[in-house]
């Protein structure tokens, strides 16, 4: 495969973070990632963004809304 | 005689004996008559549908009442459900449709048409020099304000974009899941999921740009 322009990789930057990527194109990823600062850049900040959504949305019912929803559907399924 | 579900009296039976049944077996055990097990689909699968929903909705009480629809849906519906794809697809059909539904209900204003995203949706290489904040520490960047940021960032993606990143990135479903419980192709689910990182990636960029840097 020819050697990965700054777009491919950006392009690609998905596959590459979320693993769904060929061997071949994974090592040629990594070869312009070593040399190419901004590109580096690019694709930490983009992996970071994932995690910080990953963890903003780390989010649960709260026991009160559970007795809340719990209560509501006994008292909706009672009547069928 | 068919045994009526009692929430309240769930969490014994339902972590005892039920939690270590298989969704299909908690189906059948249903279809049987066993009308109680809801009670333990409800266990399994709420936090999963509350993120869902709030994270389209963006509101704590229309996702509570997103999980009650759910699962009225689901008693009145799930002696049909002839499991021609998994309990959980299924179940995450019904969601996402209760959950548009109840967008179309309160459709506010703050979503922005695609042509205005436009300028965040295109990925360009920026000679802008170091992306500092990202290699800073989660717990010094998820300030309340960077928290308030994310949300208000999701809350302006068209509602397909947001519901593939809720179910690729938060609920952490395959690209060829999220393409089945949508109808998209892969290709389609990985141009949305790219277009809103990318829009989130930027908006948290210029955030804490400006933040660390000043500029």
């Amino acid at each position: 495969m020819a050697k990965l322009n700054c777009n491919d990789v950006l392009q690609y930057m998905d596959d590459y973070i979320d693993g769904e990527m060929d061997s071949e194109l994974k090592k040629e990823m990594d070869l312009h990632l070593q040399k190419c600062d901004i590109c580096h850049q690019i694709m930490m900040s983009h992996e970071k963004t994932i995690n910080l959504l990953k963890k903003a949305m780390e989010i649960e019912p709260d026991q009160k809304m559970m007795i809340r929803i719990k209560n509501y559907l006994n008292s909706h399924l009672s009547k069928h | 005689m068919e045994r009526k579900p009692n929430f309240k009296e769930m969490g014994e039976r339902a972590n005892q004996e039920l939690s270590e049944l298989s969704d299909q077996e908690l189906v059948e055990k249903f279809q049987a008559g066993e009308k109680e097990v809801l009670s333990e689909l409800l266990n399994r699968y709420q936090s999963r549908i509350y993120r869902l929903a709030y994270g389209i909705l963006r509101n704590p009480q229309d996702a509570e009442e997103v999980i009650q629809e759910v699962f009225l849906r689901l008693f009145q519906k799930l002696d049909s459900f002839k499991g021609e794809s998994s309990f959980a697809s299924w179940l995450y059909r019904v969601a996402i449709n209760t959950t548009y539904m109840k967008m179309r209900e309160k459709r506010g204003a703050d979503m922005l048409p695609l042509e205005t995203l436009g300028k965040y949706l295109e990925e360009q290489v920026e000679k802008r020099g170091s992306a500092e904040w990202s290699s800073r520490p989660d717990d010094e960047l998820l300030t309340e304000e960077a928290l308030r940021l994310i949300s208000a960032a999701i809350e302006q993606l068209p509602d397909d974009f947001k519901t593939v990143l809720i179910l690729r990135d938060v609920d952490g479903l395959s690209t060829e899941e999220v393409g089945r419980l949508l109808d998209l192709s892969p290709a389609a689910v990985k141009s949305r999921l790219h277009r809103a990182r990318l829009f989130l990636r930027k908006r948290l960029d210029a955030f804490y740009r400006q933040l660390f840097e000043g500029g």
